[in-house]
């Protein structure tokens, strides 16, 4: 069905996006500095985030609607039945409060220039982040764990955007670096980079623990329904990309001020994480349309 | 393209294909039960909270005749909990259709069936 079909990929996009719009913030205000430019490139690299954002959360949400009206695309995309949405339903709600936050962002990006507007966007790129949780099994939860689930996502959601969303606006800091010559700030940004990275991991790996605990919640469902295998697959990407990772930590990193090529090889096996990356975000993205494994089965 | 997208996960994981969710947890009366009662209303349980507008649930005698009344709704206390009366049940064999849309904005659709007995 189309409707599926635009569902998952504009999910991916969507995700993608706003991992990487936090991801800007993060790099430019942790990683970068000192920073050797205005900021003009870093900004309109959010603002391409922020747009692609919109859009492909807009097909997102007509998607949403046409699956919960029932109807195809085209009939439903129509006022009445968004408005009954927006207004009526918790993701609508949620819908609008994302909305919000996107247009302050957006006019954040278009007229702010001073120093601390990056931690304004950066403040609200999180919200826009976080509050995903909401869109999600975590939000639609009906027991008494809902609390902890929305927290544990968030945070998913919100280390995620350092590790591994970061590596994209870190591979594009790099390539700058590299090709202006600023080879010490470059070997800086490895360094921060790496430091924040780690933490990022943990906080990945435990709160995904703690949603895989209550989403799967036995070994038997995560290999027995389509949930927990495709959560498998999630896993190994993410375990490949944690070990090129770590490859870089361990062999590259050593060697940044002896070896001329050590920081090509990094910049190269960062872009191959960044791909990686694209992957996991794809599988997250037809993992939240699955009922969890935990699911009851129809009596 | 899910179609393709799963089938190209499958081949490293061995997934099924299966896409229909299967969100109901509990009804009363049971599925499947035999009651000697009429009940006054029909109540499912299901595993989200839901969204009511976008949810519904009918209930049929033998003959899909829609006998129930037409005021589904939510308890309040438990966003999870569909509900729709209906009259005093003659014995007979009744269909519950369900459709279930969750708070994720996931639908789901079901039917079972009970009996009342004389």
């Amino acid at each position: 069905m189309l409707t599926e079909e635009i569902l998952i990929l504009s999910r991916a996009v969507h995700f993608g996006s706003c991992l990487a719009l936090l991801a800007i913030f993060a790099v430019r205000l942790i990683v970068e500095p000192p920073a050797l430019d205005d900021g003009r490139a870093a900004r309109r690299m959010a603002g391409l985030c922020l747009a692609l954002a919109a859009g492909s959360g807009f097909l997102w949400f007509w998607a949403s609607a046409a699956g919960m009206n029932g109807s195809g695309l085209i009939e439903a995309l129509n006022w009445p039945l968004f408005q009954l949405v927006l207004t009526q339903t918790p993701p609508g709600q949620a819908w609008m409060f994302r909305c919000g936050v996107g247009v302050i962002l957006a006019l954040l990006l278009c007229f702010a220039r001073r120093g601390w507007s990056w931690w304004v966007g950066a403040a609200l790129a999180a919200a826009l982040v976080g509050s995903i949780a909401w869109l999600g099994h975590a939000g639609a939860s009906a027991d008494a764990s809902r609390p902890w689930m929305l927290a544990a996502d968030v945070t998913h959601l919100l280390a995620a955007s350092l590790w591994p969303a970061g590596l994209l606006p870190f591979a594009l800091l790099l390539r700058r670096r590299m090709k202006a010559g600023a080879i010490p700030e470059a070997r800086a940004a490895v360094r921060r980079f790496s430091a924040i990275s780690l933490g990022a991991v943990a906080v990945v790996v435990a709160s995904g623990t703690v949603n895989a605990l209550f989403l799967v919640g036995s070994f038997h469902a995560l290999v027995s329904s389509d949930y927990g295998r495709l959560l498998m697959v999630k896993l190994a990407l993410f375990a490949a990309a944690l070990a090129l990772g770590a490859w870089n930590l361990l062999i590259h990193k050593p060697r940044l001020e002896s070896s001329p090529g050590a920081m090509a090889a990094i910049a190269r096996k960062v872009w191959i994480e960044a791909a990686l990356a694209s992957l996991i975000i794809l599988v997250v993205a037809i993992l939240g349309t699955l009922p969890p494994a935990n699911a009851p089965p129809n009596p | 393209m899910k179609k393709l997208l799963l089938a190209l996960l499958c081949c490293l994981a061995g997934l099924d294909g299966a896409y229909a969710h299967a969100f109901l947890d509990h009804a009363d009366p049971r599925v499947g039960s035999v009651i000697h009662a009429s009940p006054a209303e029909v109540k499912i349980w299901f595993t989200e909270k839901l969204i009511l507008p976008f949810s519904d649930v009918k209930v049929v005698d033998a003959a899909g005749n829609e006998i129930d009344k037409r005021d589904k709704r939510l308890d309040p206390a438990n966003g999870a909990l569909l509900i729709v009366s209906v009259p005093a049940l003659k014995p007979g064999r009744y269909t519950v259709t369900w459709r279930a849309t969750a708070v994720d904005t996931h639908v789901t659709h079901g039917t079972f069936t009970f009996a009342v007995s004389p």
